[in-house]
């Protein structure tokens, strides 16, 4: 074989072997979504792809086992939980990024502790703690026990952001006359806007994908959209149809900020481990 | 100043609740006996889980699982980030779609393929059956059953190091590459003589924060296999579960989260002094 042949046949099965990589990695969601929309006569076959397609899965969800309730809970909790996050997080990062000081990057590794911790270290006395304040199945609980989960990485990450502000601007200003708070509110504020919002959709993302703090700490007053999904599936048996309806509401997100934060998310889900471009 | 809203966070509702587990571990307390005081019974809990089988049982199953998900998920990371590094129209369409595993809740994973992998109900083994004849049973033996969890999982977050991977190979300096162009080196020389030594502290990162991720797995243990067949499943965060919300023994449950997150801190800083000052030079 002459070298280009060789070359040609080489990188054609890679290709190849990539194509069918990227199929198989698309083919569950698929899946699911085309299961979604199949009658209940035929869900249960796998063999069955061709079929009419019917709303009658999503029906179910929406009247039969509403679905209302955990979704708008979960927008809830995810939406302040990510204001929070930011609220709590930004200011931490900043001094953290600007202020010398003793033991700081200890304080750092500190913080970063929580994100290694198993959440179930946490569940275990927040469960108790909440029983005794009479906060279990709250908002208040549930909101507060996802930014606890959200701050290191959220602190963690806007800390890479604000060192990517050039110090020189904001020096600037201190010489204006701003004091700290002003110039941390005024300058730079407005120039890690697009960290703010990659960030508040991770967290937002985080909160809405957390199931084992939903699980202790929910349970009918306030209803979340994971341990909603999880109880089609148990020992009591399977819905299959309407469970993969829910499924697929629950993915929305997912597609949806998967394709806004394509480039931003990097970081994100990297704790600023890896500096990108 | 700026940090005193977090720090007051972290502490009221991450220190507190930390040292109130600590308190407990060394007492006696179910949790469906709320009128009853805690009784000091010292390192009892401690001894008991110590010598508990199924708790190492648990830890060996969630270093199994932690190992097998990192490598599947590095191979398949690393190879598409590879390929999604270069240059051609319609890439950042895909880079968008192979990121979305990573951001489904890991409820819906754990369903959707449990779904798909279930031995009547199921696409894959469907497919398998009309292709090859053989029957596959994903979730029958223990074995299966863990090597179906490494799958699941892998395919959940190899996006995860796609990301990572990814953000190292975009910051790597152009020039040793155009040297290495200019003395004729072909693809596989320079990726073993450039980009793999390059890459080390990258990959090192990535390595670490997957497995430390994975020691933490609970939910699709939840939603798949429920620890089994039997307790083959077992991860120590589904142990502990079980022990402290289903069995209520909430004292031993304290004990045990306690023991695994020293495990996990001691080491992530090991991990973080020895491994990565190596790797960044070396």
């Amino acid at each position: 074989m002459s070298m280009d042949v060789k070359r040609i046949f080489i990188s054609s099965l890679v290709y190849l072997v990539i194509a069918l990589l990227l199929m198989s990695i698309m083919l569950p969601i698929v899946w699911i979504v085309v299961t979604s929309f199949k009658p209940e006569s035929v869900a249960k076959i796998p063999s069955v792809w061709v079929f009419e397609p019917t709303l009658d899965n999503y029906r179910y969800i929406a009247s039969i086992k509403p679905i209302w309730k955990p979704l708008a809970d979960t927008l809830l909790v995810a939406t302040s939980v990510a204001i929070l996050s930011l609220a709590f997080g930004t200011p931490a990062a900043y001094a953290l990024a600007r202020y010398e000081f003793r033991g700081r990057d200890d304080l750092a590794f500190w913080i970063l502790t929580f994100w290694m911790s198993p959440p179930v270290v946490f569940v275990i006395p927040l469960f108790l703690m909440f029983d005794r304040m009479g906060l279990l199945d709250t908002y208040i609980a549930i909101v507060l026990a996802h930014t606890l989960g959200n701050l290191p990485f959220v602190i963690w990450l806007m800390r890479e952001y604000i060192r990517d502000v050039p110090r020189e601007v904001e020096e600037a200003a201190l010489i204006d006359g701003y004091s700290d708070a002003q110039v941390f509110a005024r300058i730079t504020l407005p120039l890690i806007k697009p960290g703010l919002v990659a960030v508040g959709i991770l967290a937002f993302i985080f909160s809405w994908i957390e199931f084992l703090f939903a699980l202790v700490l929910t349970t009918f007053n306030v209803r979340l959209l994971t341990v909603e999904v999880s109880s089609y599936w148990t020992i009591a048996g399977v819905i299959l149809g309407p469970m993969t309806a829910a499924i697929t509401i629950s993915i929305i997100p997912a597609t949806l900020f998967a394709f806004i934060l394509q480039k931003h998310i990097v970081r994100g889900l990297t704790l600023g481990a890896v500096k990108g471009e | 100043m700026f940090l005193l809203p977090s720090l007051a966070l972290l502490v009221g509702i991450g220190l507190a609740p930390f040292f109130y587990v600590l308190i407990l571990s060394f007492h006696r307390y179910r949790l469906t006996w709320s009128d009853r005081p805690w009784e000091f019974v010292g390192l009892d809990n401690y001894r008991y889980v110590m010598n508990w089988e199924r708790f190492w049982d648990a830890a060996w199953n969630t270093i199994v699982f932690a190992v097998g998900t990192t490598l599947l998920s590095f191979a398949v990371g690393f190879a598409l980030a590879l390929f999604l590094s270069q240059r051609f129209r319609g890439r950042g369409i895909l880079r968008a779609l192979v990121i979305i595993p990573l951001l489904i809740p890991p409820v819906s994973v754990g369903l959707m393929w449990r779904f798909i992998l279930h031995p009547l109900l199921g696409l894959v083994p469907w497919i398998i059956k009309s292709v090859t004849g053989v029957t596959v049973s994903f979730f029958e033996t223990p074995a299966m059953a863990m090597f179906s969890l490494i799958l699941i999982d892998a395919w959940e977050w190899f996006p995860f190091m796609f990301l990572v991977l990814l953000a190292g190979l975009e910051s790597l300096p152009r020039e040793p590459y155009e040297a290495a162009y200019v003395d004729g080196a072909n693809r596989y020389q320079i990726f073993r003589h450039i980009t793999l030594p390059l890459m080390r502290p990258v990959i090192a990162v990535a390595v670490l924060l997957k497995f430390l991720i994975s020691l933490k797995v609970y939910d699709i243990i939840y939603t798949v296999t429920t620890g089994g067949p039997g307790t083959a499943t077992e991860t120590l965060s589904y142990l502990i579960y079980r022990q402290t919300f289903a069995y209520f023994w909430v004292d031993r449950g304290s004990a045990m989260a306690l023991v695994y997150e020293y495990l996990i801190i001691l080491f992530a800083v090991l991990f973080v002094k020895y491994a990565l000052v190596k790797a960044r030079a070396g």
